[in-house]
């Protein structure tokens, strides 16, 4: 009993250094160790909100610097190049005023309802940046002169809603333009703290002029056919179904990438 | 006499020795425990900016969100952009270059059909005097080939007919872009 006693008596102050060292040890372990992850995770944090501030901040701007008219105007433009929907009626509006301008005669209009969809046309779609476009093929007979049939291939590609020609035969005054309409359904847009809306790039702002200049012609040439009492169009529009129906359809709402 | 190591410390030494690691050990405590107050201190100030900050954010959004029309249709225009811009530059380019050929083409000569596909276009074109058909063949369709603006890969020559009736050469050709 006396040994022990002298022994703490001797020894008390390393003891007590040893009982100091231990409750360091689980200050550092308990307290400072998780305190230094938590600021580090929230120096994270405030920085990922500081980010989606300076996104949102930037969306803000950016549609501040809109005008609202000219952004509708914009707007409708695009709709116009790339409806929303199979407008069947605008692409023959198209096809007929371009015919009118080169004086050409409008002949059968076919479309062509068979593929509907293609994993190989959309991943082909989608290395060239079109995302959600959907596709109807036709085609197109036109009679006239082989300078205005060329002409007429030519115009096509001047005007709205865009149309791609995949092959054209012109023979002895008659012509077959076998073309694509392009449309895209109604696109998921919300505003988004990761993603900055973005002002109009001048490549933008050039394609919008000359979409405008292409629906400003068909425009023009629309108001002329109305009054025409016999239009040089043949209104007989066929459908026929090609053998080529897959039957997977694409969904209704293909999100923008 | 024993010989050995004295593994014992001297009654003064030790004591020594105790009083400065109590000194030392004391120290660290204070320190960390300081320390660990401060971070607290410090990581409740960062969590009040981040709240801060969430609440900044969430003001930005609302009020982004009272213009959703406006982002609406800004986001759908680009995306109808991009798309008329992708479909604009993959769009059948033997269509822009029918005028190229036709261009190098004499008055004289009448073209007969032409006929597109991907990059090439087939051309057939009649006319009754063999020196119009021989100036294609030997300058015209040659230059056009020199010419790097044009871009013209292969032209390639596939008949030369001659209809003993109507007296009028056809030739066909076929230029790859």
């Amino acid at each position: 009993m006396n040994n022990s006693n002298s022994f703490l008596v001797k020894y008390k102050n390393l003891l007590i250094s040893l009982l100091l060292l231990i409750t360091t040890m689980f200050v550092i372990l308990q307290v400072i160790l998780p305190q230094i992850t938590e600021v580090q995770k929230k120096n994270e944090e405030i920085e990922n909100e500081k980010k989606r501030i300076e996104t949102l901040k930037t969306t803000l701007s950016v549609l501040a610097s809109i005008d609202n008219d000219e952004l509708e105007k914009y707007f409708q433009l695009t709709q116009k190049g790339l409806p929303q929907v199979k407008d069947v009626l605008a692409v023959y509006n198209e096809l007929a005023s371009a015919a009118q301008k080169n004086e050409v005669t409008l002949g059968d209009l076919t479309i062509n309802l068979g593929e509907i969809y293609s994993r190989q046309k959309k991943e082909a779609d989608q290395a060239a940046g079109i995302y959600g476009s959907q596709v109807v093929n036709f085609d197109v007979n036109i009679d006239g002169d082989i300078p205005n049939l060329r002409r007429y291939s030519q115009a096509l590609y001047k005007s709205s809603p865009v149309v791609e020609i995949q092959t054209v035969e012109i023979r002895n005054k008659k012509g077959t333009l076998n073309a694509n309409f392009f449309y895209n359904p109604l696109t998921v847009a919300t505003a988004d703290s990761d993603t900055p809306a973005e002002k109009f790039t001048q490549k933008e702002l050039d394609l919008l002029k000359s979409l405008e200049e292409w629906v400003n012609n068909s425009k023009i040439e629309d108001a002329d056919l109305q009054p025409s009492p016999q239009p040089s169009v043949s209104p007989t529009v066929s459908t026929t179904l090609t053998p080529t129906v897959t039957p997977s359809v694409s969904p209704t709402l293909n999100p923008i990438q | 006499m024993k010989r050995g190591i004295n593994l014992k410390l001297p009654k003064k030494k030790a004591s020594q020795v105790g009083k400065k690691s109590l000194k030392i050990t004391a120290i660290l405590l204070l320190v960390s425990f300081v320390l660990g107050v401060a971070l607290v201190g410090y990581n409740l100030f960062l969590g009040t900016t981040i709240q801060n900050l969430a609440d900044e954010r969430n003001d930005l959004r609302n009020q982004i969100l009272a213009q959703n029309t406006k982002v609406y249709k800004l986001q759908d225009t680009h995306a109808r952009l991009k798309n008329i811009q992708a479909i604009a530059d993959g769009r059948l380019k033997a269509i822009d270059k029918v005028d190229v050929v036709a261009g190098i083409l004499p008055e004289e000569v009448e073209v007969l059909s032409i006929d597109t596909e991907a990059l090439a276009i087939d051309y057939s074109v009649k006319s009754p005097d063999l020196s119009q058909i021989n100036s294609i063949l030997e300058e015209r369709v040659t230059s056009l080939a020199a010419d790097t603006n044009k871009s013209v890969k292969v032209v390639e020559l596939s008949s030369l007919v001659f209809d003993p009736e109507e007296r009028e050469y056809t030739l066909n050709f076929k230029v790859t872009f």
